[in-house]
């Protein structure tokens, strides 16, 4: 039987007695379980006098929202529950007891997104009032209840989805279960992603076909300063251990992160700065096995208030072995790595101001090609030192709702290691990223909107048998973003320009590369998506995107052999910008059993930038193959499915199915190469009771036999997945317990997105087991 | 407290920044090898006669050597970009490496007092195998040529093979 839960919002007076007088609770249905514990009402009535006493100044500037999390059924406190409020990217966790409260809460409208263990994650609309503390229940269900429905008090049920989220969301149950070795492979069962890899450590996302640069991977909302995004030996530079969520973002909000994303963003949230005053010292421990390399990490998250400063500590481990994989021991397919982070705020009413510093080493090996000219393999050691300040006032005029203010600075360093030990190639970028976002309070129809500046410094040199020079990037934007909603109709908006010089420290002509000199580009971009409530069930929305990109400085001006890519390597001193067109349409269908996404697109790129295959020996490294970067005008059109459905009780379906396919409109309209085949997955999952729950899945992949020139297809594949989770509170804590048996059936399949392939099966059987405690 | 937890704070962000403005040198040094040899083919010559020529990423020629005999001195010029013939210096670090497909059929034979660019091959069993020569420098090959046969045959030219103390 299907049930209905539904979340109940309270809003408090904003009277002149409202800061003295009672502690309003939630209206309607709430009261047939309003809360009768006293020491509850002792517990909810002082953080209520925390939340005005903390604010003597500035209380009339901001508000704050005090919150019990309960079950929808029985009523019953959830302990442990995470609740984020969207948008400002503040998190805190309940305590055992259920309550949560979160101080210097810009006024206005907000969404509070519920995360735990055994229950649907649930979205709430609440109202916050400047002055004032605002009191809500949020009853959460089961996750075998549908639980969409969204109340407002006072205010319309409203269908549809609020625009300032992400499209997906890594977090909570979720994330555990699909907690991996890379970011990449820790959301590769979303629809339209893939996995570029060279090997299990330098798998990059790949959506709806495009990766590198088109589709950002940022930590905190801002550049890694990494060079994952320029060659697929290259890995990304975020530990997933000690991640506290990962968010998918597409449309319009993509031009706050950058130009060139259109395909979307990766946004891994760490929470380097701590945004929040915790209540007291708390924490995660978190420990994973894996049976497939022999792998064994750890990962380990500290807060702890310190009078009006916020002290928080992250650290992980990971090392594993080479890949087992149904042929044997893939050699050299080992890694090992360490990461550390201490940030440490200061948390008052009018806002936060903080520092952090942060360190990642990694140490992967890139499996041997004895056709690449690397019969033994390399092996690569990764280094990023991390330092960023950044600040948040929640005061200013009444136009504007909160400043945001960042600067990172970070200093990475790669080498390339031949099997001998000798140094091949080595890479040092220094980037100082710095920016100011300022969101804009309500104005008639306008709604969370944003103006925003960025600032990015690189400093890039190469050495080895390389002759790339070294150079200096400059570039700078300017951007804005707005959401409105009026009746039916929900739209947001975007637009942005940016200008980019690169420097390279010596001007010349080379016979290859053309003229290596100092070049500048500027760009606008822009983004409309429109979403139309049909139905209460149904929703139609389109998206338009302009997108911008300008050549980066390998892609310019790079010259000679990349030893782990199995390539020589050849810029395009005269390269164009990038600028892309995309066109999506999509329906949502909501029923209280299910939901189903659809959507299609088209990806229209002038300048496409990649390495072509030039099919020919590098005359220097004749063991290497010819990439030279092209720019071309390409094609993409595809089409994915999402779809999730509660049969009966206790079981659900859920599933993906991705397809997407490229042109080069200049070449014959020959295949776009190193696309994802049709692909998707199929999941039965049972969930007994609240705290267990059971999962069959089953990964597919049709044959990929639309390939680019010199490409090899890839066949197609089924592999079956299963996992369980549990969840218990043992001794005050929380125990979550994830257990995966991925590829079960020992199967063989390849990933037509790895370079090495033909020698790189995927992971054989793998047996994995996570274990977190909060604390 | 407030004044306590400033000045904590301010410490530890003005750490950061010091951090971060106290070493503004990127960590890697390009001109650390910028030293290369920029060879774009090569010649090998036996006994003064050219045997194989490397150009424009084509092989002209192959190295032909009698079953259980060595090949005369085979010297080695590598090609720059301009035509010009050239050896790099090996007081700078150059070195000639090779590899051979089969080593079962031949193999190559190194001695110091033939010089740096020249060697033997040696063939050990009838057959047909490769060689790619390089110049090796700071641990990785400046230069690969593309494949050149190698030919063993009975009837093959040869020397026979001596043994030397110092082979490479």
């Amino acid at each position: 039987m299907v049930r209905s839960a539904t979340a109940f919002i309270g809003k408090s007076d904003a009277g002149p007695d409202a800061n003295t007088g009672p502690v309003h609770l939630c209206q309607g249905q709430l009261n047939s379980r309003q809360i009768k514990n006293t020491g509850r009402r002792l517990l909810w009535k002082l953080a209520s006098i925390i939340g005005l006493a903390v604010g003597p100044v500035w209380g009339d500037q901001t508000g704050a929202l005090a919150g019990h999390v309960i079950d929808a059924e029985s009523g019953q406190p959830v302990g442990w529950t995470t609740v984020v409020i969207e948008g400002l990217e503040r998190a805190r966790t309940s305590d055992a007891e259920g309550y949560f409260f979160f101080a210097n809460v810009p006024p206005g409208a907000h969404v509070l997104q519920s995360l735990h263990v055994g229950y649907h994650e649930a979205r709430f609309k609440v109202e916050v009032v400047a002055g004032d503390t605002t009191h809500v229940d949020l009853a959460i269900g089961h996750e075998s209840l549908h639980m969409e429905t969204i109340v407002v008090e006072g205010e319309a049920e409203s269908a549809l989805a609020p625009l300032q989220e992400p499209e997906v969301v890594f977090s909570g149950s979720k994330l555990r279960q699909n907690l991996s070795r890379t970011i990449a492979e820790t959301i590769d069962y979303e629809p339209g992603i893939a996995q570029r890899s060279m090997g299990p450590a330098p798998a990059r996302p790949v959506l709806r076909g495009l990766g590198g640069d088109r589709l950002l991977v940022v930590e905190d909302g801002e550049r890694t300063g990494d060079l994952s995004g320029t060659s697929s030996d290259h890995a990304v530079a975020i530990e997933p251990m000690t991640t506290e969520r990962i968010e998918v973002v597409r449309g319009p909000r993509t031009l706050l992160y950058g130009s060139n994303a259109l395909a979307g963003v990766v946004n891994v949230v760490r929470g380097y700065v701590p945004s929040e005053q915790p209540d007291g010292f708390g924490g995660t421990v978190t420990y994973q096995g894996e049976s497939v390399n022999r792998g064994l990490s750890g990962g380990l998250t500290l807060e702890q208030p310190l009078g009006p400063l916020a002290l928080r500590f992250d650290s992980s481990l990971r090392n594993a072995d080479d890949i087992a994989t149904p042929h044997g021991v893939l050699a050299n397919t080992d890694i090992r790595t360490g990461n550390a982070s201490v940030g440490l705020s200061l948390v008052r009413p009018w806002g936060h101001v903080g520092a952090s510093g942060s360190l990642y080493n990694s140490d992967y090996g890139i499996p041997p090609d004895p056709e690449g000219g690397h019969p033994d393999g390399v092996s690569i050691d990764l280094q990023r030192q991390h330092l960023e300040g950044r600040g948040e006032i929640l005061i200013g005029p009444d136009w504007l709702q909160r400043l945001e203010l960042h600067h990172s600075f970070s200093r990475y360093q790669h080498g390339e290691f031949e099997a001998s030990g000798d140094l091949g190639m080595e890479f040092g970028v220094l980037t100082h990223n710095s920016g100011a976002l300022a969101h804009l309070d309500r104005m008639g129809p306008f709604a969370n909107g944003a103006v925003g500046l960025w600032y990015e410094y690189r400093n890039y040199a190469a050495a080895g048998l390389n002759f790339t020079p070294p150079a200096e990037e400059y570039a700078g934007a300017l951007f804005t973003y707005q959401e409105w909603e009026y009746g039916p109709w929900a739209a947001n908006a975007a637009w942005r320009v940016d200008a980019r010089r690169v420097e390279p420290r010596e001007e010349r002509d080379s016979r290859r590369v053309g003229s290596i000199q100092t070049r500048d580009f500027a760009g606008m971009s822009a983004g409309l998506s429109n979403h139309y409530r049909a139905s209460s069930t149904l929703t139609l929305g389109t998206t338009l995107m302009r997108t911008f990109r300008a050549p980066g400085i390998e892609e310019l001006f790079s010259e000679g052999p990349h030893l782990a890519a199995y390539s020589y390597e050849v810029g395009n001193g005269d390269l164009g910008s990038e600028r892309g067109l995309g066109l999506e349409l999509f329906a949502d269908y909501h029923l209280e059993e299910g939901h189903v996404h659809l959507a299609v697109f088209r990806n229209a790129i002038n300048g496409f930038i990649f390495p072509k295959n030039s099919g020919e020996r590098s005359l220097r490294r004749a063991d290497l193959f010819l990439y030279r970067t092209v720019g071309e005008r390409v094609l993409m059109h595809g089409a994915e499915v999402t779809f999730d459905w509660h049969l009966v009780e206790p079981w659900k379906v859920a599933g993906t199915l991705s397809y997407v396919r490229g042109r080069l409109i200049d070449l014959d309209d020959e295949p776009l190469p190193r696309l994802p085949p049709l692909q998707g997955h199929l999941g039965l999952t049972c969930e007994p009771t609240e705290a267990l729950s059971a999962t069959i899945d089953v990964r597919l992949a049709a044959e990929q036999d639309q390939i680019g020139e010199f490409e090899e297809p890839t066949e197609g594949y089924a592999v079956l997945d299963l996992s369980t989770q549990y969840y218990a509170q043992w001794g005050g804590r929380l125990h979550t317990f994830s257990l995966t048996l991925e590829n079960a059936t020992d199967a063989v399949y390849r990933n037509h997105l790895n370079r090495v392939k033909e020698i790189l099966p995927e992971p054989g059987r793998n047996l994995r087991l996570l274990h977190k405690i909060f604390f | 407290m407030y004044k306590r937890s400033m000045s904590a704070l301010s410490i530890f962000a003005l750490a950061l920044f010091m951090a971060s403005c106290g070493d503004d040198d990127n960590p890697v040094d390009p001109d650390y090898y910028n030293e290369h040899a920029e060879a774009v083919g090569l010649t090998v010559r036996d006994s003064g006669a050219e045997v194989v020529r490397v150009e424009s990423g084509q092989v002209i020629g192959d190295i032909e050597v009698g079953h259980g005999t060595e090949t005369a001195l085979l010297a080695v010029r590598f090609i720059a970009e301009d035509g010009d013939l050239f050896t790099p210096d090996e007081d700078d670090d150059f070195s000639l490496g090779w590899e051979i497909a089969d080593e079962s059929i031949a193999e190559v034979e190194h001695h110091a007092e033939d010089g740096a660019w020249a060697f033997h091959i040696i063939g050990l069993e009838e057959g047909q195998t490769t060689i790619r020569i390089k110049i090796n420098h700071e641990g990785h090959a400046d230069f690969v040529s593309p494949e050149i046969e190698i030919h063993v045959s009975e009837d093959g030219p040869g020397e026979e093979h001596k043994e030397h103390d110092e082979e490479g």
